[in-house]
């Protein structure tokens, strides 16, 4: 056995381990540091769970390989993704990629040559997005070729195939996926849409001996084409719903040396509340807060600027500072995709890789591919 | 109990995260997006160094309460990541350790018998083989491998995370990845 074998078996072994142990459709219990129970004893529920837990894996294990056995179509392995972050394995296994699963033995001489890829999405099967929400995929290894991937992806917009295109960053959002992948259209997803998205991928090359692992599916709605545009000329916030307008809000944007990026920005999480910091700040209790960026931009509450707001004066560290009933009220309006344009802000235009810069990249470049040629 | 948990952060093992120069325009990292994001390959990371889940998510809880405490925050969160990254190694060293002083004391039973045992049906024989082979290393050599084949990291980050130089990750590396192959050798030859 080579070294280079020897080290793919340690890999697939500590992540067959890891992922027995916590799979991908497990949640995060609530956190420890938000309760300010700092160093309680975990409870025993979870040691006593635990067998349970892998109990019920294996018995999805089996009923899973159960339902493709009696899939008599057969021919395609597609298996929809469940769950937030989740990954699905061609043999149904939440928590297992095809080879730790045993569905091809990494002894058998031609399979040990081949390096596996494997991709997960960050969006989650069933969830409703704004209209400028990307699929996220992040890869578990580099490819050198893309036009397998673009060839194997297809997607339909209520029903009807629709165009899409793939553009690439490296990425270190995920540990162990050193490269992620956005897919959208050229304009944004149309509104109340039910939007599918297929990945035959499994078995593909992706350049260079590597195959890529597995099929995945993803499908999402759309909700209401809501649209924020924030005016740093008028210091004023119009947001506009389906093509009514929802309001006018007054905001502080940053300062002259925290700039607020100018591009367009597309809602990344919400949070009620969040811990910022700073030169100066240090508070846990910002309230209905929308991220944009990775380094922090947020539409939020900011009621100790009530009189910049108001007077239009941009002071904030780069955040979008909102009046607290604006932003509790834009909190119930806005989602995760909804699309925020800063036309004029006074900041450098925002990159793909700060957020979700992904409108801020032409289209006749987007189709270039970014880190990984699409032609 | 807890309080040595959470002193063995900054006593134990005094490990300093690289933290970049911050960029002018910063709020700082939300801890919840944090969490949320990075929770499941914390825990797994744990796993890996500690045997048992109960242990592994405990660490991970006090990895970002530690997170929590310190003063002045981190805006960059990758920057973040390393502190916590570097936290769970620490926290599972000390909870290791308190394993092998109630063995030595008390003789109890170890609580990962009967987790690990569940979690091993999922396994396939050469990775439990390869599995068991790593649990028999070194603590070091260990950890080492860990960061390097399961979470990815360069030489650098896992210098960062364990405290440690550059050139004493390469030979820990070497040398355990040389012993798992005298052990497992055979079996997979």
């Amino acid at each position: 056995m080579t070294e280079n074998e020897f080290e793919r078996t340690l890999r697939e072994a500590f992540d067959a381990r890891a992922r027995a142990a916590v799979g991908d459709q497990v949640s995060p219990p609530p956190p420890r540091f938000a309760t300010g129970a700092r160093s309680a004893r975990r409870h025993r529920r979870a040691r006593l769970l635990a067998p349970l837990a892998a109990a019920a894996a294996v018995i999805g294990v089996v009923s899973s390989v159960a339902a493709l056995r009696d899939d008599s179509s057969g021919d395609r392995h597609e298996v929809g993704v469940g769950g937030q972050n989740s990954t699905v394995s061609s043999t149904g296994s939440p928590d297992l990629r095809p080879t730790t699963a045993g569905s091809l033995p990494s002894s058998s001489p031609q399979m040990a040559a081949v390096r596996q890829v494997h991709i997960k999405l960050h969006n989650a099967d069933g969830a409703v997005y704004g209209v400028g929400m990307p699929v996220i995929a992040y890869f578990s290894g580099m490819i050198a070729e893309s036009k397998t991937l673009s060839a194997a992806t297809s997607i339909t917009v209520n029903g009807k195939p629709c165009h899409g295109a793939w553009y690439f960053e490296r990425s270190s959002a995920l540990p162990g996926y050193p490269l992620e992948g956005h897919l959208r259209m050229s304009t944004y997803w149309p509104a109340h849409a039910k939007i599918h998205v297929g990945l035959d991928t499994g078995g593909r090359s992706a350049g260079q001996g590597r195959t890529f692992d597995d099929s995945l599916t993803l499908d999402f709605s759309t909700g209401a084409q809501t649209i924020a545009v924030v005016d740093d000329k008028t210091h004023r916030m119009t947001v506009t719903s389906d093509g009514k307008k929802v309001g006018t809000f007054p905001v502080s944007l940053g300062s002259a040396s925290t700039p607020t990026m100018s591009g367009t920005k597309v809602i990344m999480a919400k949070g009620d509340p969040i811990c910022m910091s700073g030169p100066g700040y240090d508070s846990c209790d910002i309230r209905y807060t929308q991220r944009l960026s990775y380094d922090g931009e947020y539409l939020h509450a900011a009621p100790w600027n009530l009189e910049n707001i108001k007077a239009g004066i941009d002071s904030s560290h780069g955040t979008t500072n909102l009046l607290p009933d604006d932003a509790k009220r834009l909190f119930g309006v806005l989602e995760v995709g909804d699309i925020v344009r800063y036309p004029n802000a006074s900041g450098p235009l925002m990159p793909v890789s700060a957020g979700l810069g992904d409108w801020n990249v032409p289209w006749k470049v987007w189709l270039l591919g970014g880190a990984i040629p699409t032609r | 109990m807890g309080v040595a948990v959470l002193t063995a952060v900054a006593a134990d093992n005094p490990v300093q995260p690289v933290v970049d120069e911050p960029t002018p325009r910063t709020e700082l990292i939300d801890l919840h997006t944090l969490y949320t994001n990075h929770w499941r390959s914390l825990v797994r990371l744990a796993v890996l160094l500690v045997d048992d889940i109960a242990s592994a998510e405990d660490v991970v809880q006090d990895a970002f309460v530690a997170l929590h405490k310190r003063s002045g925050g981190l805006r960059e969160p990758e920057a973040a990541l390393a502190y916590l990254r570097a936290s769970v190694v620490n926290l599972s060293r000390s909870v290791l350790r308190r394993r092998q002083v109630a063995r030595k004391h008390l003789r109890v039973a170890e609580p990962e018998a009967t987790a690990s045992a569940d979690h091993d049906v999922l396994l396939r024989d050469e990775h439990r083989a390869a599995l068991t082979a790593v649990k028999a290393l070194p603590r070091h050599q260990r950890e080492v491998l860990v960061l390097r084949y399961w979470s990815g990291l360069s030489e650098r980050e896992i210098a960062a995370a364990l405290g440690i130089s550059a050139g004493s990750v390469k030979s820990a590396a070497s040398r355990g990845l040389a012993a798992l192959q005298r052990v497992l050798g055979g079996e997979f030859g």
